[in-house]
């Protein structure tokens, strides 16, 4: 008797669900994420991470290791075939929403941004007089400062989309001299950070840059003009 | 000259090679970029964008919060 071999059953042609597909992307995702940790971005979040928790601050520890897990997930997620999928027409509302931070929107962006320079202007004035006003380490000054830096994170987690353009191409040589002072100013600090009596103890002969900041920060004009300092950065770098 | 004057001089001496590095990037064909073109190079990835809004938000609390 002869027996005839059946098909496969019918499950491969059948058409994938959207759960089956987040399923199969959410397991290809966890299995690319061991090498999203060796991404160098994420090494310098989980090396700040570690140097932030042997110094005390296990607060900013616990956030700089967070921001590199997260980063390594979404670097994992981001190789996975999900964008394809986007770009051939599936979820286009996710796909437009994270286009709003593209390299290609940039001019649309800054153009936004220049119509609302003397409003935010007036509220970064605002916000650094009245937060610069509270004690440094206060929970008022915690709140105050977490939510614009929380903002912002959300904001450029949510909204951010890889450039399809190519990157405007840097001379090696320009680059390598950028990095000598961005790691060399770095190191210093890092030197001076170990040269303290202990991690978490300043000291005077070896100051590290928070040490040195300290007399300027101790006044409340001193805290409103760096609080705008920094608002101003943030606002600079939403520009780029 | 003592650590303290030391460590300082250091600090400065990366600030002023910043700025310097920076004007020259300003001048006419010049191969050395801007410190905005670095950032926008550095912020033209979605993973380089979020890190460095993150590491701006940790500058903010590192500094006031607790």
């Amino acid at each position: 008797m002869v027996k005839y071999r059946r098909d496969p059953p019918a499950k491969e042609c059948r058409p994938v669900s959207a759960p089956d597909a987040r399923h199969g992307a959410f397991g290809l995702s966890l299995r690319r994420f061991p090498r999203g940790l060796a991404h160098p971005v994420v090494l310098t979040f989980l090396v700040a991470a570690y140097f932030s928790y042997v110094s005390g601050d296990s607060v900013r520890a616990v956030y700089l290791l967070a921001v590199g897990l997260a980063l390594a997930w979404d670097h994992a997620r981001h190789r996975s075939p999900a964008p394809a999928a986007a770009a051939a027409g599936q979820d286009t509302g996710r796909l437009g929403r994270m286009a709003g931070f593209s390299h290609e929107s940039a001019e649309r962006r800054r153009a936004a941004m220049m119509g609302l320079l003397i409003p935010a202007l007036i509220t970064g004035l605002a916000y650094a007089l009245v937060v610069g006003s509270f004690q440094r380490y206060s929970w008022p000054a915690t709140i105050a400062v977490c939510i614009p830096a929380a903002a912002g994170v959300i904001i450029a987690w949510w909204v951010s989309a890889g450039s399809e353009s190519e990157p405007e191409r840097l001379s090696r040589a320009g680059v390598a001299a950028w990095a000598v002072v961005w790691v060399g100013a770095s190191a210093w600090e890092l030197t001076a950070l170990y040269l303290q009596p202990s991690l978490s103890t300043d000291s005077y002969a070896h100051p590290t840059l928070s040490y040195l900041a300290d007399p300027v920060l101790a006044s409340v004009p001193g805290r409103a003009v760096v609080l705008f300092g920094w608002l101003a950065f943030g606002w600079y770098l939403a520009r780029r | 000259m003592s650590s303290h004057a030391i460590t300082i001089g250091g600090y400065l001496l990366f600030l002023l090679l910043g700025i310097g590095l920076n004007a020259l990037a300003h001048r006419r064909g010049s191969v050395i970029p801007t410190m905005g073109a670095m950032f926008t190079r550095i912020m033209h990835s979605r993973t380089g964008r979020i890190a460095v809004v993150a590491w701006w938000a940790w500058l903010g609390m590192h500094l006031f919060s607790k």
